[in-house]
């Protein structure tokens, strides 16, 4: 969707403006990196066909719990701390609330729903414990305005500011843990890789045999996907100091990876199995091995 | 709902009618959701549904060329007119003692995790030639089963007609057979069910307290669950018995004595009652949950709490357990009750939402149908179907709204909820 920029929220005091799915290493150079208000580090990426929106990983919604159903099916979180799935779950409410936008700028409200749902149903139950350890103000009613706006399918301008209000929080949610470890790779790539993980699962449930048949499995993947390359991708300086080759190695990946959803709303065929996806996740996964 | 809609629970060939009477309110509607009624027949894909293969599995179970003496069929112990079971204790075996269990019932056995009071068969096929093996049942080898069935010329016909890519007489098409059969034998509809349905005046007021007391104060509902009034799971009762049950099949020591819940479905007319027939009331029942529970450590957690029941409790609990014998009018449903779908004849089929299921998870209709789902829930869903014939997309489905889905062209169909991920449905439309 080019042309119609997303803000989203990167894990780690910054955020990604972005839009629609793309690569990531071929428009790095293109990359505005600037200041963003009291939020930190933006990147403009103009993306040539699509240009995909980072967000901070989520862990798997497979590990969450809540209403979703979904807890303790997935493993996609398992070996993280508890801060670092507490980041990975805040990474992916950003990654719903990316494809949620841009879907609902296109048009399709009735195609993003799920995506401001979500973050309620299944996501915030499980930063309870952190928020209340750490003294985080709960943020559920602003989750809640923000669902309840998209029920009623207000203008996309009021959901997009509704949203900022959101991303607010978690960046108030995220500052919880000191800067210095959130930019550190030993703690932050796991996350990535947890985010990753979830991205696997999600992909593999947008199946029934060959071909997609459930969206928002398939959009929930992407959105976190994205974000998983935005932590890379603002990490990439410390990466490239500790070792430059296997940073961009990473990147290459992370690239290669994003090319798996050509757009927000996919088609039937997919451009990648499942298989072949938890296969790029592998090598992603490995190439992480030397830079933590 | 909103907008109404007509709750339809049916058979596969008994659709109940619509409400009458006085409506349930609200609250009882939403407990007695969990207790509705399924549409349709699931059959596994590993051996789909054909009328033919039906009536091959219909003939077999009648058939006494399955015992080694020729003397004893399927039906000798699953008796249509005994519910499918055969109304007493135990069943004499072939050398004249006593068997070890109580007969089950065939019936809704298409909803069963695992077969024989001790679970011991994985599917209805493994379970069919069980009995045919056993030397103090059937008594017959598979080969001599298959020798005696090849020498009925009646016989090659039925099996090309069911299963005409491989229309050998063998083990597996007889038991996919007598399975298939097996699962076209659905319990009538009950008055419990037309409560369910929505007619208030279905049941008594003392079945209604009986419910109550069912679900709340006695916790039978723990084991006795769902539609089917079962757990599908195995816990020790408290029988004085030395058959170690579900415990000598996986060797679990404390799974000893433990046997498969029971449906209660029908359960007033198939006394004598427990795993080995030992209690011939429904009144007895109860007086073991209160007074005759052996104790020893493999009890379950689950026992009903039946202590501090007054009498009328115990009498209207019973009352509530009568509720669930099949109305005179449906009784016999069993037999004719054979279709994949209970909605051939009917324009809409109707399932419900309801703690972040569907009611079905596999339904068949036909092109042209609609499907209605029902939100039942407390809790909004988004119904999604992403597929090259149909694209849909409910929206913000609140509680207490129904979606209708169109199906115009055959084919699979994978229906989802947006929000709730687990919640998946596959609409099968011929």
């Amino acid at each position: 969707m080019a042309g119609s920029k997303v803000k989203i929220w990167v894990g780690l005091g910054a955020y990604v403006l972005a839009s629609g799915a793309g690569t990531a290493l071929a428009q790095t150079s293109d990359a505005d990196y600037s200041l963003h208000g009291k939020h930190g580090v933006q990147m403009a990426q103009a993306a040539t066909h699509g240009g995909h929106g980072g967000e901070g990983g989520e862990g798997g919604e497979g590990g969450e719990g809540g209403e979703g159903g979904e807890a303790g099916e997935s493993q996609a979180l398992a070996g993280l701390s508890k801060e670092q799935a507490y980041l990975a779950n805040i990474s992916m409410i950003r990654g719903h609330l990316n494809v949620g936008n841009e879907l609902y700028a296109a048009g399709k409200t009735n195609d993003a729903l799920p995506h401001f749902l979500h973050p309620v149903e299944e996501l915030y139950g499980e930063l309870k414990e952190v928020m209340d350890e750490k003294k985080v103000p709960a943020f559920k009613s602003d989750l809640d305005k923000l669902s309840g706006m998209v029920k009623r399918k207000v203008p996309a301008q009021q959901v997009q500011e509704q949203t900022e209000v959101v991303l607010t929080r978690l960046t108030e949610a995220t500052s919880v843990i000191p800067a210095n470890t959130l930019s550190d790779p030993a703690f932050a790539l796991p996350v990535v890789v947890g985010v990753l993980r979830t991205v696997t699962d999600e992909y593999t449930e947008a199946f029934e045999g060959d071909t997609i048949a459930n969206p928002v499995e398939y959009q929930d993947s992407l959105g976190f996907a994205r974000v998983a390359n935005a932590m890379v991708e603002l990490m990439t300086p410390a990466l490239t100091t500790k070792d430059a080759d296997a940073a961009n190695q990473l990147r290459e990946q992370m690239n290669t990876l994003l090319t798996t959803w050509p757009a927000v709303t996919p088609a039937k065929k997919a451009v990648r199995s499942a298989s072949e996806v938890s296969a790029l996740v592998s090598r992603i996964e490995f190439a992480t091995a030397r830079l933590r | 709902m909103r907008p109404l809609a007509v709750l339809i629970l049916l058979t596969a060939l008994a659709p109940l009618p619509a409400s009458a009477g006085k409506p349930l309110d609200r609250a009882t509607a939403s407990v007695l959701a969990d207790f509705v009624r399924p549409t349709t027949v699931p059959y596994p894909d590993s051996n789909p549904y054909s009328k033919a293969k039906v009536e091959l599995g219909r003939k077999l179970f009648f058939d006494t060329a399955l015992s080694g003496d020729g003397t004893r069929s399927c039906a000798t112990c699953h008796a249509p007119v005994s519910g499918w079971q055969d109304g007493v204790a135990r069943h004499q075996a072939l050398d004249g003692t006593m068997l070890g269990r109580r007969t089950p019932s065939a019936q809704d056995g298409a909803w069963g995790e695992l077969f024989f009071w001790d679970g011991r068969a994985a599917s209805l096929e493994e379970q069919a030639l069980g009995p045919v093996q056993s030397v103090l049942e059937m008594n017959q080898t598979l080969d001599g089963m298959v020798r005696t069935l090849e020498a009925k010329p009646e016989y090659s016909g039925l099996f090309a007609g069911a299963f005409p890519e491989n229309p050998k007489i063998t083990p597996d098409t007889v038991a996919k057979a007598i399975a298939t059969f097996e699962r076209s034998l659905v319990s009538g509809i009950t008055p419990f069910d037309r409560w369910v349905a929505g007619d208030d005046k279905a049941i008594s007021r003392e079945a209604k307290r009986g419910f109550d007391v069912f679900t709340g104060q006695a916790g039978c509902v723990s084991c006795h669950s769902g539609w089917q009034f079962t757990d599908h799971a195995f816990h020790d009762i408290g029988l004085p018995s030395d058959d170690l049950g579900r415990g000598a099949i996986i060797k679990v020591p404390e799974l000893n004595h433990a046997f498969k819940t029971p449906t209660l479905r029908n359960v007033a007319d198939r006394a004598p009652y427990m795993h080995d027939g030992s209690i011939d009331t429904l009144e007895g029942v109860v007086e073991h949950y209160r007074s005759g529970i052996v104790q020893r450590p493999t009890l379950s957690p689950d026992l009903p709490r039946i202590d501090a029941l007054s009498d009328r409790d115990i009498k209207d609990l019973v009352a509530f357990l009568h509720s669930l014998s099949p109305d005179p009018a449906t009784a016999a449903d069993s037999l004719t009750a054979s279709a994949p779908s209970a909605t051939d004849a009917s324009d809409t089929l109707t399932i419900v939402q309801k703690n972040k299921q569907f009611s079905e998870r596999h339904v068949h209709i036909s092109a042209g149908q609609a499907l209605t789902i029902e939100n039942h829930d407390t809790r909004a869903h988004n119904i999604q179907v992403f597929s090259e014939n149909l694209e849909f997309n409910s929206g913000y489905q609140e509680p207490g709204e129904h979606v209708s889905l169109p199906f115009t062209q055959a084919g699979t169909y994978h229906v989802f909820c947006g929000i709730h991920p687990k919640m998946k449905l596959q609409v099968d439309v011929k």
